[in-house]
């Protein structure tokens, strides 16, 4: 499976929207297979979401987004976690071990009725952070 | 940290929004106004890194305070966009300086910045550089447009957009041109509803000098100038039969001949194509070429009128309140819940057009900061209509709300799934409302 996270030096972007660059994660089971970086540099919301689909990602785990490159990207059928936080490494490993929920991997402040604000106070603690979870995905 | 210092006051009675940070680029000051335009509460950014509470699309490699903190020297009015408290790209103007203590040693600094999403959506309306996030929508029908769009814009193939007047179909055309790979060069917008058959022929596809009596020389047409770009063809279902013959060439054939012009030339165009008509209906009634009409229908998108997503009348009309207080450098704050229920109420034959006028026009006649029911003109709010028929009886938007679906249940023979139908909301959406609000539905047996 591939899950994507836009970077900026070691750490994940703060806005998806405004992203250089793409960190592409292959895994299976909790376990890395390989990763590689695709530039975004310069493209547009739907150069970015046809990027996403071409690549075959499954899982996108990212940073602040305006909500309609969210909606572009959950219409794609792609799970997106955004507004996250944190070092890409420290970020992938929570995710793969079902602890993103943590505090220090939220951002401060989220949208107006969307984006994980609405979707969390109702989740038990790590109820979707794992792969394979969260089908859904989150409340708009 | 809760605590509100003098500081804070000072900072808080600014429009502006005022952060300052350290030398970690921590935030250590944050005022309401940085608060309401960033969507973060204060207590939530004190402490946090700057670019996790602004989300500008400077923050990673182009900073302004990185570059304040580098040369000593502030920076005026940088035009960044951010993601604001809608979740939406809204463009602020920001300044920055340092900021030192009583020994002139540099402590951290300031960041100013102010709300121009306005100026750059009047900009847009002038310069009508319309994207997709420009509609304005909470429509569920809308959404399902909004999801294709991009492919749709992506793939090149003809458009036929299909809609009443005023539902916005220019402003889709635009946006898919926008989205698509041609959007850098700007599109051609052709009304073939306005001119006479033998003008729009001329205009659509030039002329070689000596064509006609005052041909001078070669005029290129609406293809032409429409090369490598998008051809927006508004009304088409009014062209006559003898140009729909000479526009199904071009779409099937990629060419045509310029009137006079012995020598076929390509068309490079992508056509995206309009109309208020049934198109379906004129075929079968021989009115519109069936050939053609497949040709166009490749991809088919249907506005719904306005009557049809009343969820999306309050946030219109905040829009276009916005739009004219600017424009006309009014402070009209809001509407009454009583002119909003009136408005809720009306058909609109003429959709989000005849909105605007009616917000255009209230505008004319409002001296207060509301704009109440006597602002508006007598179809919506006269005689017969919701307001003069219950709105004395209205104190709360609750009561109006009841009154609203009442009527709107009423009017679908009590039919809860065709109510919501009609009201563009979800059936679940219209239930809780119902159970809220106590409406009773009538027994149908009784009924």
């Amino acid at each position: 499976m591939k899950l994507a996270m836009p970077v900026w030096n070691d750490s994940l972007s703060t806005v998806l929207d405004f992203a250089d660059c793409l960190l592409i994660v292959d895994y299976e089971s909790g376990t890395i297979h390989g990763r590689s970086v695709v530039d975004l540099a310069g493209t547009t919301m739907a150069e970015r979401v046809a990027r996403l689909r071409e690549l075959g990602i499954r899982v996108l785990l990212c940073g602040a987004v305006s909500r309609p490159l969210d909606r572009m990207i959950r219409a794609a059928g792609i799970e997106i976690i955004p507004f996250l936080r944190g070092r890409a490494d420290d970020v992938l490993d929570a995710y793969l071990s079902g602890h993103l929920l943590e505090p220090g991997f939220m951002l401060p402040g989220c949208p107006r009725g969307y984006g994980p604000g609405r979707g969390m106070g109702r989740r038990k603690r790590g109820d979707f952070s794992g792969p394979g979870r969260n089908k859904k995905g989150w409340n708009i | 940290m809760n605590e509100i210092t003098g500081q804070d006051i000072i900072l808080d009675s600014i429009t502006d929004g005022v952060f300052t940070v350290d030398h970690d680029w921590r935030i250590t000051s944050f005022n309401r106004a940085a608060e309401e335009i960033t969507g973060v509460p204060r207590t939530d950014a004190i402490g946090q890194l700057c670019k996790d509470v602004l989300k500008a699309d400077i923050c990673e490699g182009n900073c302004a305070l990185r570059q304040t903190f580098a040369t000593g020297k502030p920076l005026r009015d940088r035009v960044v966009t951010i993601i604001n408290a809608e979740g939406e790209h809204a463009p602020i103007s920001i300044s920055t300086a340092l900021l030192r203590d009583a020994d002139g040693r540099t402590i951290g600094a300031v960041e100013t910045f102010r709300d121009t999403s306005l100026i750059e959506k009047l900009r847009k309306k002038i310069e009508q550089k319309y994207t997709f996030e420009d509609i304005i929508s909470r429509n569920h029908r809308m959404y399902e447009l909004f999801d294709v769009l991009p492919d749709v814009a992506d793939s090149l193939s003809t458009v036929l957009i299909q809609g009443e007047s005023g539902t916005g179909k220019e402003l889709f055309a635009r946006a898919i041109h926008n989205l698509s790979p041609r959007k850098n060069r700007p599109p051609v917008i052709v009304n073939c509803g306005a001119m006479p058959d033998t003008l729009l022929e001329s205009e659509l596809f030039g002329y070689k000098a000596g064509a006609f009596t005052d041909a001078k020389r070669d005029k290129p047409g609406r293809f032409k100038l429409a090369e490598r770009s998008t051809i927006f063809l508004d009304e088409i279902g009014d062209v006559s039969p003898a140009l729909q013959a000479r526009l199904l060439r071009v779409l099937q054939e990629k060419t045509y001949e310029p009137l006079g012009s012995v020598k076929s030339e390509r068309a490079d165009v992508r056509i995206i194509a309009a109309t208020n008509r049934d198109l379906f209906e004129m075929v079968r009634q021989g009115k519109f070429r069936e050939d053609l009409y497949y040709r166009i229908n490749v991809m088919r998108l249907e506005l719904p009128p306005l009557r049809e997503r009343k969820e999306d009348i309050p946030l219109l009309v905040d829009h276009f309140i916005k739009a004219f207080c600017s424009l006309q450098n009014k402070a009209i704050e809001g509407i009454t819940d009583e002119a909003l229920a009136c408005l809720m109420a009306y058909d609109y034959p003429g959709n989000i057009r005849e909105l605007e006028n009616i917000i255009e026009r209230s505008f004319i006649l409002c001296k207060s900061k509301m704009i109440m029911p006597s602002h508006l003109p007598e179809p919506v709010c006269g005689p017969g209509t919701a307001h003069d028929t219950g709105s004395a009886d209205m104190t709360t938007f609750r009561d109006m709300e009841a009154a609203f679906l009442t009527n709107a249940l009423r009017k679908n023979g009590w039919n809860r799934l065709q109510t919501a139908r009609e009201l563009g909301i979800h059936k679940s959406t219209l239930f809780r409302k119902i159970k809220s609000l106590g409406l009773k539905i009538p027994d149908k047996r009784q009924s």
